[in-house]
């Protein structure tokens, strides 16, 4: 175990590694958590052409969701601020939009956006229905300006309380940003992966790897106590970032209702894990110097991580490229993990843990037992 | 009793042999220097016989034991000191004696002693808990030392143990071989300084392109080796004539002019250098000094591979 224990030494007293392995990947976990769930602040421009109370309870009520801009009525300048993304919508109320409303008449409202542009359609879905209610409200209240506008008063609260609710997380979103969330740890876990290849190749580099070999300490009995100790760490951060992350997110993320999700979680991502030693381990066990093993670790390491899903959703990538990440890793790392946050249990997930401990398994193989010459 | 023996041993990469039948034996006791050329295959010899590289052909017994069948065992009993400085550099001076203490099998009470003891003995005691990283070159290479002797191996191999060293350190180094030696360890020695090998080394070795060219005692290599005289003689109103005289002398193989100087090299089965200045003087020429040279290893290793030892 003097293998083992001289590297966690080596590991633990160096505290830019404590940072690299914990608290990099936490940051990164509320960075991108905090960008994904802030509120999306739109640009709208605004041209009220009616000038009503109604329309200025509307475009208060907008107020919620977004930045509003008054402009002239000129095409022009719409389609400028447009194509400049300076809004990203612009509403335009006719006028007698408000008497029109209050005689059941239900006017339209202009909304211009660009064709392309998907960023307009929840704006322009509230706007619509805010204008077909207060339509209806308007058929109800026969003309009588003052009931109309109690009426929409009321609705308008009502709009607000609706908004409110939606904001609750349904456990499909949670898991889904917890898995998202473990996409940022994988990225945790391959900084691991390079740092299995420096260790080993330090050894290389400086002689102390063939001087162990001319010890009474066996190669396999090296290589598998740097294989532990690597895993230790592993075990260290998952358990770590797991068990933290929650409670630094304030209950904004969650790995699992129960101790039980959690724990299976933890033993996914440790799975995961040791696939990822076992790469660095191979490649350091077969590369003779960090120049060689760097160059390769960086040509693994960022496809993995983007065809994995680790960066961004693997939905969006075309067809051809999800199927190529299907052969990856972190795909079976991911798709393992959700399953687990489903609650389907570790079971469900045999097929990714099997090929990412059939994949550890082979490159731990290939290492211990292939011959080398290691010259003093 | 011979502590190595290989037979007809071979080391082959691809089309390039490293290693080519040696057969060598060294004695229980005594400290054995192997002198090459660079890539002469001394490492390569070195690697097979602590068990690092495999052996292609022949075979090789180290402490008794066959290396391919006992490497384990073997290993426990011998040190390895490399030319590169082979230790944690971020750890001290203690952990690093520590940790390999502990690869050798070492614990508890037995370790702390033993490590106390080559720490002492390389005289790093009093600096053990200093970073490694901040030692001088000769503290870093007695640290490389203590290393390998805390388990008081019975071989200890030592590739070039003083490079880079100032030439106290180097002898303290020097010293301390000698009383591992003297203590019952024998010592496997290579070095590019011909004067360390003559210093410590009761037999020598000499490889070039991965053999063996020759095996003895320092002065059995001179002996059998250099089998010409060397001197230089300065003569007062030395001409081009009395020269060119001296060269036609038969026995006398070299003869070279430098204004009153001759080189001379002679050779001894035909007439010696005694009896070439005994011939001179009866001829009455005017001897102002005679530098008879003696032979030295490095005589022998130029004879026999046509090139010093730092080429």
């Amino acid at each position: 175990m003097t293998v083992l224990l001289n590297n966690l030494k080596r590991i633990f007293l160096k505290p830019i590694n404590i940072v690299l392995m914990i608290v990099v990947p936490i940051v990164l976990n509320l960075m991108f958590i905090s960008i994904f769930n802030a509120e999306q602040m739109y640009e709208v421009g605004i041209i009220d052409l009616d000038d009503s109370k109604l329309t200025a309870s509307i475009i208060e009520e907008m107020k919620i969701a977004a930045n509003t801009h008054e402009y002239e009525n000129d095409d022009a300048v719409i389609n400028s601020a447009l194509i400049n993304s300076t809004i990203n919508m612009a509403i335009r109320f006719p006028e007698n939009y408000a008497e029109d409303m209050i005689n059941g008449k239900c006017p339209k409202v202009e909304i211009y956006a660009v064709e392309e542009n998907t960023d307009s359609v929840p704006l322009t879905m509230l706007v619509a229905a805010i204008g077909t209610n207060c339509g209806e409200i308007g058929k109800l209240c026969d003309g009588d300006e003052d009931k109309f506008y109690d009426c929409v008063e009321d609705y308008l609260e009502g709009t607000f309380q609706t908004e409110y609710n939606n904001f609750d997380l349904s456990k499909g979103e949670q898991i889904e940003r917890a898995v998202n969330s473990l996409g940022y740890l994988a990225m945790g876990m391959m900084f691991l992966m390079s740092f299995a290849t420096t260790l080993l190749l330090e050894d290389k580099m400086s002689r102390v790897y063939s001087r162990i070999l001319t010890t009474p300490t066996t190669r396999a009995s090296y290589l598998l106590q740097h294989l532990l100790s690597y895993v230790i760490v592993a075990a260290v951060q998952v358990v770590l970032i797991i068990s933290l992350l929650p409670v630094i997110m304030d209950g904004q993320l969650s790995f699992g209702d129960s101790f039980g999700v959690t724990l299976q979680v933890m033993l996914v991502t440790l799975i995961f894990a040791t696939a990822c030693i076992a790469i660095g381990l191979t490649v350091s066990r077969f590369s003779k110097n960090n120049v060689v093993a760097g160059a390769f670790i960086g040509l693994v390491n960022l496809p993995v991580l983007m065809l994995g899903g680790c960066m961004w959703p693997r939905d969006l990538m075309p067809e051809g490229l999800q199927r190529v990440g299907d052969f990856v890793p972190t795909t079976w790392f991911l798709k393992a993990a959700e399953e687990v946050l489903y609650e389907n249990g570790l079971g469900a997930a045999w097929k990714e843990l099997a090929l990412l401990g059939g994949l550890a398994a082979i490159l731990i193989t290939v290492s211990f037992l292939v011959e080398t010459d290691d010259k003093c | 009793m011979n502590i190595i023996e290989t037979s007809k041993l071979v080391k082959r990469y691809k089309n390039h042999t490293a290693v080519d039948r040696i057969d060598l034996d060294v004695r229980e006791g005594e400290v054995f220097g192997l002198l090459g050329p660079n890539g002469a295959g001394k490492s390569t010899l070195i690697g097979m016989l602590v068990g690092t590289l495999k052996v292609t052909e022949g075979s090789v017994r180290v402490l008794g034991k066959d290396i391919s069948r006992d490497s384990t065992a073997i290993k426990q009993d011998i040190g390895y000191v490399p030319q590169d400085l082979a230790f944690f550099e971020k750890l001290s001076a203690y952990d690093n004696v520590i940790y390999w203490g502990r690869l050798y099998g070492l614990e508890g009470p037995e370790l702390k002693s033993a490590v106390q003891e080559a720490l002492e003995f390389t005289g790093l005691w009093d600096r053990r808990k200093d970073t490694s990283e901040n030692f001088s070159g000769g503290m870093k290479r007695r640290l490389n030392i203590a290393c390998a002797i805390v388990h008081k191996p019975k071989l200890l191999f030592m590739d070039e143990p003083t490079v880079g060293v100032d030439p106290q350190s180097r002898n303290s180094i020097l010293e301390s071989i000698r009383k591992l030696n003297h203590n019952g360890t024998t010592v496997i020695y290579t070095s590019h300084y011909m004067e360390e090998v003559e210093a410590i080394c009761d037999r020598v070795g000499i490889m070039d392109f991965g053999k063996l060219i020759a095996v003895g005692t320092i002065d059995q290599l001179v002996t059998e080796t250099v089998k010409e005289e060397f001197a230089t003689i300065e003569i007062n109103n030395m001409s081009l004539q009395l020269a060119e005289a001296i060269k036609r002398i038969p026995g006398v193989t070299r003869c070279e002019r430098n204004q009153n100087v001759l080189d001379i090299q002679v050779n001894p089965a035909i007439m010696s250098t005694i009896q070439l200045l005994e011939m001179l003087i009866s001829k009455r020429i005017d001897i102002q000094a005679i530098n008879v040279e003696k032979p030295t290893l490095e005589t022998v290793f130029l004879t026999l591979t046509g090139k010093k030892l730092r080429d």
